[in-house]
């Protein structure tokens, strides 16, 4: 029976958001406001219960689920399976969380659609969660399909206003495209393999030299789904999308779309690609660390080059997913278990940034630092938040991100490759360093007034775009909703709470073991032995002297992105900016914000992973 | 970049990716050689396992049912959106179209538009229901008959004039279906909880293949689609027929 209660968790997962989401799309016409929103949070919250107790109960041996009750039959997959471990539920809790958080921010926000936003929030999040559990590749593309529409939507809130209109098609265009490429590939796997079941496909393959097809196969799966992950050079429609979609938006997408781009990543590696024959793995690490060392300081740099508040944190969220790309790509457990915590830690901790930056727009009426400067006074609170988000985001200890550095970093010597440490710590210095900068501009009046900064209006930073957020702004000093001021607040603390948690990097590890182990899954999921796999014994790696050494890395790099900002703002290193402004105007330049560009690029990206797939693979 | 640089870069990069594509093509099997081994499966045992005699109907409510879920609501996804995106924004108004002669109504429609409509819509009525109805034994069901069904309207919507559409349109009535609808495919999904076994599992007789009442809860998944389809589809033309015929900036049309 207790077996028997526990599966029943991942269909209820998936079905009470989109059943939520029906019933709100049906019927905002009958339910007063109060209600839809009432309705749409709890409905999220409940998601969040069901995905984290999905965490627990798949700690140890993986959930396989039969949708229609379609068993194998024969060595044959039939139907399609959900293969939840706590990695993936931990991923779906997280939107869960995220989702939750967003709603009650936007507490009365989107009245003018009714109810039909939140039920658009409702339909992403059983997305996101179905695209975390499913053990089907055609399944994966439909939940890829479901969060861009709704995602397109979102974006497009505004579509009043030209900025949040442009964004909002770059996004469908490059997105669509990545859609497109998704699906050839599940069509080009599917020729060969005869099967859409991950498992089975990885069983196929396994043991065999990648062909052409193979080699094409993976760089379009691949390729689409770092489009999703905004890597570079698919990241361009990034900032546009951010910086232009409505606050609550933007936290489900820093904090879960473009983690679920690289979820996809590793998961297709992990099940389907990574049993080839021929060692392909350290060849596959190089390609994918390549990508994530470009991500992580090409989205730091443009993150310091900022001046609007939301395309900066868009820059930040690339960034720092080019750190959990570095992590994941290290392709060992240790390195997938230090990202997993790195994208909880740091998901809380930039959507309470947005959110933050969220209050600072509503009160202010405008998300420029420079028109900002000074204006914080009277949002003392929300200061503290963003301050405190940006040192998270250095890894602050002992919030949980701190962990997962130390996770990563360790995972990096493991493999021998102790200066990435260096990298990482280069990234997140410079992206929390442009934050702070821009914390102390507005809270403390530092730094040079606008006048000083001659690149605002450019395509590259376009400066102010005055939203139409759909709330009343009755008075400019009107007191700050505590539906808007509590939920970063909030955040924050789970990332403290998970960070004081002990045992965490265990179970992180554990489950990122399990995540990784292909043949078992495949076990599994095909039923080729009867027990339950065992727990395995994966290699704890956090000594106490290696946590110490990783607390005095986490404050350095705290301290160091403080002196970034300090030095950013200070008027006797205006000339060192401005040699590093004119260093970075090419790279600047490239961000056009032209969708033919974004399209040449992602044509350019496809081409080069699949020169290096067939590198990596043949 | 400049426009002759993109150009000469996607030329490039697209004669790249034009290789790759061409080496997958390449290990393709060829056209009509052999079929998957699940195509094959499931051509064998769906008929036996299900009752069907259209085996695509098979494969998309039973075998890959949660796959249709999904896919029924990246459809209630997309019409949500459009409705969020083409809502009146804070600048525009509502504003009926009016003749501006102010002595004169609008011309009533030609009674022979009029009469072709309701013949046309009557007979698109029947055939969407048909459609709807008939997914287990011929190419068909939900989502296809549910555009059908919508089109009536749209044939509706031809034989008479704007100010009458938009006086009688059934516009709660239409959203509830689009709601109804996608509630309906996850409320039958849990009825197999209800029962005792997995999500989606089949809970009622498969009935005898041929008649249109067979395939066990394929014909009513295929109602709820059809009503999702027809009320999201019905959705779509009245706001885009909104956008253009009804909502006007404040300072005049776009």
């Amino acid at each position: 029976m207790g077996l028997v209660s526990t599966s029943v968790l991942l269909p209820i997962s998936v079905a009470v958001p989109l059943g939520g989401a029906a019933l709100l799309a049906g019927f905002s016409w009958l339910l007063p406001r109060r209600a839809r929103d009432l309705i749409a949070i709890a409905v999220a919250l409940a998601t969040t219960a069901l995905t984290l107790s999905l965490v627990a109960a798949s700690a140890g041996h993986p959930m396989i689920y039969w949708f229609s009750g379609w068993r194998p039959s024969a060595g044959m997959v039939i139907g399609i399976d959900y293969a939840a471990g706590p990695l993936g539920a931990g991923m779906a809790s997280l939107a869960g969380v995220l989702a939750s958080a967003a709603l009650v921010y936007s507490w009365r926000y989107f009245d003018s659609a009714r109810g039909r936003h939140h039920a658009l929030v409702l339909i992403f999040l059983a997305a996101s969660v179905d695209f975390c559990l499913t053990g089907d590749l055609f399944n994966l593309f439909v939940a890829f399909e479901l969060v861009a529409v709704t995602a397109f939507a979102l974006t497009g809130y505004n579509a009043g206003h030209p900025g949040p209109l442009q964004g909002a098609i770059n996004f469908a265009v490059t997105n669509s495209l990545g859609g497109m490429t998704v699906l050839m590939g599940v069509g080009f796997l599917y020729a060969r393999t005869g099967s859409l079941n991950l498992a089975q496909i990885g069983q196929a393959l396994a043991g065999r030299h990648a062909d052409g097809l193979v080699v094409v196969a993976f760089a379009l799966l691949t390729g689409g789904f770092l489009v999703k992950a905004a890597v570079v050079p698919f990241h361009f429609w990034l900032p546009d999308a951010y910086g232009s979609a409505p606050t609550p938006v933007c936290v489900l997408f820093a904090g879960v779309m473009s983690e679920l781009g690289l979820f996809a990543v590793i998961r297709v590696w992990d099940t389907v690609f990574s049993g080839l024959a021929g060692g392909v793995g350290p060849r596959m690490r190089a390609v994918l660390l390549g990508f994530g060392i470009l991500t992580a300081v090409v989205g730091a740099v443009m993150a310091l080059a900022q001046t609007h508040l939301k395309r900066m944190l868009a820059f930040v969220t690339m960034s720092h997913l080019g750190i959990y790309l570095i992590g994941a790509g290290l392709l060992t457990p240790l390195g997938l278990a230090g990202a997993s915590l790195l994208v909880i830690g740091d998901g809380l901790a930039k959507s309470a940034l947005f959110l933050g930056v969220g209050v600072v727009q509503h009160q202010r009426a405008s998300v420029s630092e420079l028109k900002l400067r000074g204006q914080g006074r009277g949002l003392a609170v929300t200061g503290v938040t963003i301050v405190l988000g940006a040192l998270v985001l250095a890894d602050l200890p002992p919030f949980v991100s701190s962990a997962g550095h130390a996770l990563l970093v360790d995972a990096a010597d493991e493999v021998g490759l102790p200066w990435m440490e260096l990298v990482i710590a280069l990234s997140v210095i410079l992206s929390s360093g442009a934050v702070l900068r821009a914390a102390g501009r507005i809270w403390l009046g530092w730094g040079a007034s606008e006048s000083s900064r001659p690149d605002t209006g450019t395509a590259d930073d376009p400066g102010e775009e005055n939203e139409d957020d759909g709330r009343p702004r009755s008075g400019r000093r009107e007191r700050v909703p505590l539906t808007m001021v509590l939920p970063p607040l909030a955040l924050l603390a789970i990332g403290l709470g998970l960070g004081l948690t002990s045992g965490i990097e265990e179970h992180a590890v554990a489950a990122a073991a399990a995540f990784s182990d292909r043949t078992s899954y495949a076990a599994g999921v095909l039923g080729t032995h009867g027990s339950p796999i065992p727990p395995r014994g994966p290699a704890v790696p956090a000594s106490p002297e290696l946590s110490a050494g990783g607390v005095l890395t986490d404050l350095g790099q705290v301290l160091a992105a403080l002196g970034v900002a300090a030095l950013a703002l200070n008027p006797r290193a205006a000339g060192l900016r401005r040699a590093l402004a004119a260093g970075t105007g090419w790279l600047r330049r490239l961000h056009s914000g032209l969708v033919g560009d974004q399209v040449t690029w992602l044509v350019a990206g496809l081409a080069l992973l699949a020169a290096l797939g067939e590198a990596a693979l043949h | 970049m400049s426009r002759r640089a993109r150009l000469m870069f996607f030329a490039v990069a697209a004669a790249a990716l034009a290789v790759t594509l061409g080496v997958g093509l390449a290990g393709l099997p060829s056209f009509g050689s052999q079929v998957s081994a699940y195509a094959r499966m499931l051509n064998e045992v769906s008929g036996r396992q299900r009752h069907v005699t259209d085996v695509v109907s098979a494969i998309t409510f039973d075998y890959r049912g949660i796959d249709t879920l999904f896919e029924e609501f990246i459809l209630l996804g997309a019409v949500t959106g459009i409705s969020v995106l083409l809502r009146p924004l804070s600048d525009e108004t509502r504003q009926l179209p009016e003749d501006k002669a102010p002595d004169r109504g609008i011309p009533p429609p030609s009674p022979a538009v009029w009469l072709l409509a309701v013949f046309l819509s009557s007979l698109l009525v029947l055939t969407g229901l048909e459609t709807v109805t008939h997914g287990t034994l011929t190419p068909g069901g939900g989502f296809q008959g549910g555009v059908i069904l919508a089109s009536a309207l749209y044939v509706v919507y031809l034989g008479t004039n704007y100010r009458t559409v938009e006086r009688y349109q059934p516009d709660a009535l239409l959203e509830s279906s689009d709601g109804v609808g996608a509630f309906g495919y996850v409320f039958i999904g849990l009825l197999g909880l209800m029962a005792g076994d997995v999500f989606l599992t089949n809970v009622v007789g498969l009935g005898v293949t041929g008649n249109p009442i067979s395939g066990g809860i394929i014909p009513l998944l295929n109602l709820t689609v059809g009503l999702e389809v027809a009320g999201g589809f019905a959705i779509l033309a009245s706001e885009f027929l909104d956008q253009t015929a009804v909502i006007r900036t404040k300072t005049g049309p776009r």
